[in-house]
């Protein structure tokens, strides 16, 4: 009896370590090896944001299904009463075990985070497993800059592009959006659009209220710089921000905001030239946010002021020789 | 027990665990979303021909028969249960293919949430049988071709099939207090026929009238009315209809002059989609009293008069 038991025993533990070796190889190797790659590139090249990122979607629950292992838990259980031989009752158990390894690995977290790193000299990106094992490959691209025409922002992502087609995509986390846009700013990327495309619901109003506000304040510093033409032409403008909706939903359907310039008459208050940037604008699920930083924004706001200025004056309509 | 049974047996259990076993699994998922503050239970059919029986009759033949003729060499009554349990399997494949479990979504909606139960089509290898969304983390949804989308919280949306239940689906939604993003649902054209589109416009031109009847001392006071009116516009390529659209029309009469009026879009139909205004009625009812207002302040604002507050009677 009591070898039967050892017997066993000893089929199980071989079979369990063995599963457990060969399953962590195959599936869990993953975040280690990350780490390592991820220190590698930082002692080859200047890393400038390192990021690893939970794909999954917040506040959407898969409900787990451990059904796979109860019923072939069953086959198992029916093999070893099927036979006395440990060699096939320790081949059986080993691969129950390693379906069970298999199957703990596959439902960790891990498996949805995907990880990039923003280099001097391109983009390493290390994208999400979703369970695949270690010989499915894919783990690791690298986006060279010098390829790169431009990039834009949808949602949580950073679409990069080469000419038509998307090279690549990488997800951030909400709170890195301004820092990686500013990065890449400073690697001169060029923006593809003057908006981000963002979901409505990940727009925090204040600090839409915020931005509107630093864009305005800018826009009158700019406007500084025309005071003296401005004068000469008698004219006195006007900058504010303008929304569309009453109470200041500006996450509803069809909630817009923009600046508005007005230039008056000095003296008898008419109204010269009005022109308008827009800022935001919602469509209900999805909105568009004014993505422009620093010198990029300061010359778009510049040009802007410029052309109403210069619309103002009928003399600027003039022959060309 | 004679080896026969064992041999039937086991190869039936191999069946159950692989297929059958999903019947009572979903029975019982479904009971246990059900105990929830359940508001609306509506299953959609996602396939809709039961797929390929034959397929599987024969399948299901040629894997027994074989297991079978191995095994006559070591068993031959064993053999036999495994070939008679192959025939029972066949006979239950029709019934299985064509049941709820195999066939319909379930989606269940309750005060806390949603949950949706796909269909099941093996236990074994199939992802996950259940998924939900708390109405906490949803921040809305809107009706696009076949699918509401739940937009949520902070970003992504999901989208669910709606079969034939996009009204009840809608209205569930909209008594549970989930906003609805974006007021225009865009539907095959297929989805809606001339008389949805009459009770619709019926019941803005009805909601119309209501708002206008909350206004109507001020209106006399002034020696204004506001007249709602629907206009159709029709387009044609040749004798074919390309597009058409109807708008909701105000104006603001004074005396027997049209001094103000606005167009509000009802909906847009061309050959493949037609966008079409769907809102809850209190929301309808704000969207036209906004517009009302709106033409009565500006019309105030024209005559150089401050708006009063108006003087509204419940």
């Amino acid at each position: 009896m009591l070898e039967t038991i050892l017997n066993a025993a000893g089929v199980l533990l071989i079979a369990g370590l063995l599963a457990a070796m060969v399953g962590t190889i195959a599936y869990g190797l993953e975040p280690m090896w990350r780490r390592r790659m991820k220190e590698r590139i930082g002692r080859r090249e200047k890393v400038l944001h390192t990021a690893e990122v939970h794909t999954e979607l917040i506040g959407y629950t898969l409900v787990k299904n451990h059904w796979e292992l109860v019923g072939w838990g069953a086959a198992l259980a029916f093999v070893w009463w099927l036979t006395d031989s440990s060699g096939t009752r320790g081949i059986a158990t080993f691969a129950y075990l390693l379906m069970v390894v298999r199957h703990l690995y596959r439902h960790s977290a891990f498996q949805a985070d995907q990880g990039f790193v923003i280099t001097l000299r391109g983009l390493h990106l290390f994208p999400e497993r979703q369970g695949r094992p270690i010989w499915k490959g894919g783990r690791h691209q690298f986006l060279d800059w010098q390829e790169i025409d431009g990039y834009r922002v949808d949602g949580s992502l950073l679409q990069f592009f080469r000419g038509e087609h998307m090279a690549v995509q990488v997800e951030f986390d909400l709170p890195d959006h301004r820092r990686l846009r500013e990065l890449l700013h400073d690697l001169k990327i060029p923006r593809l659009e003057a908006f981000d495309r963002v979901w409505v619901a990940q727009v925090d109003e204040q600090a839409l209220f915020r931005l509107e506000d630093e864009i305005c304040s800018l826009g009158w510093e700019l406007i500084d710089l025309y005071q003296e033409e401005m004068q000469a032409m008698g004219l006195r403008p006007e900058l504010s921000v303008m929304r569309n909706m009453p109470g200041d939903r500006l996450l509803d359907e069809h909630a817009r905001s923009w600046l508005q310039l007005h230039l008056f008459h000095a003296e008898t208050l008419e109204r010269q030239s009005v022109g308008s940037y827009p800022l935001w604008q919602s469509s209900g699920s999805v909105g568009y946010l004014i993505g422009l930083l620093d010198q990029e924004l300061l010359d778009r706001l510049n040009e802007w002021i410029r052309h109403v200025l210069h619309d103002s004056t009928p003399s600027s309509k003039g022959v060309v020789s | 027990m004679s080896g026969a049974v064992i041999g039937f047996v086991c190869a039936t259990l191999v069946w159950v665990f692989l297929y059958g076993w999903n019947v009572p699994l979903r029975q019982w998922a479904l009971g246990r979303a059900l105990e929830r503050n359940v508001r609306a239970e509506i299953a959609v059919r996602v396939v809709s021909s039961p797929p390929g029986t034959l397929n599987a009759i024969a399948s299901t033949m040629i894997v027994t028969f074989f297991t079978a003729g191995l095994l006559r060499g070591v068993d031959v009554e064993f053999a036999k249960g495994v070939a008679l349990a192959g025939v029972l399997i066949s006979a239950v494949w029709p019934f299985y293919l064509r049941s709820q479990t195999r066939t319909c979504e379930i989606v269940v909606f309750d005060s806390e949430g949603v949950t949706i139960l796909p269909p099941r089509y093996a236990l074994v290898g199939q992802g996950t049988f259940e998924t939900r969304i708390e109405w906490q983390d949803c921040f809305g949804y809107s009706v696009q071709r076949g699918t509401i989308l739940f937009a949520l919280k902070p970003l992504g949306h999901v989208e669910q099939q709606y079969g034939p239940h996009r009204e009840e689906m809608e209205r569930v939604l909209d008594s549970l207090g989930v906003r609805k993003l974006v007021a225009y649902d865009a539907l095959p054209t297929a989805e809606l026929d001339r008389a949805s589109l009459e009770r619709l416009e019926a019941r803005l031109i009805d909601t119309a009238d209501d708002v206008i009847a909350g206004y109507q001392n001020e209106l006399l006071g002034y020696g204004w009315r506001v007249e709602p009116q629907v206009l159709y516009n029709e387009e044609f390529d040749g004798r074919e209809l390309r597009e058409a659209h109807a708008n909701m029309h105000l104006a603001l009469w004074q005396g027997d002059d049209c001094v103000l009026e606005q167009e509000w879009l009802i909906w847009e139909w061309d050959d493949e989609s037609v966008e079409v205004l769907a809102l809850p009625d209190d929301r309808l009812y704000e969207s036209i009293d906004d517009r009302v207002h709106a033409m009565i302040e500006q019309r105030l604002r024209e005559m150089g008069k401050e708006a009063m507050p108006a003087p509204r009677m419940q």
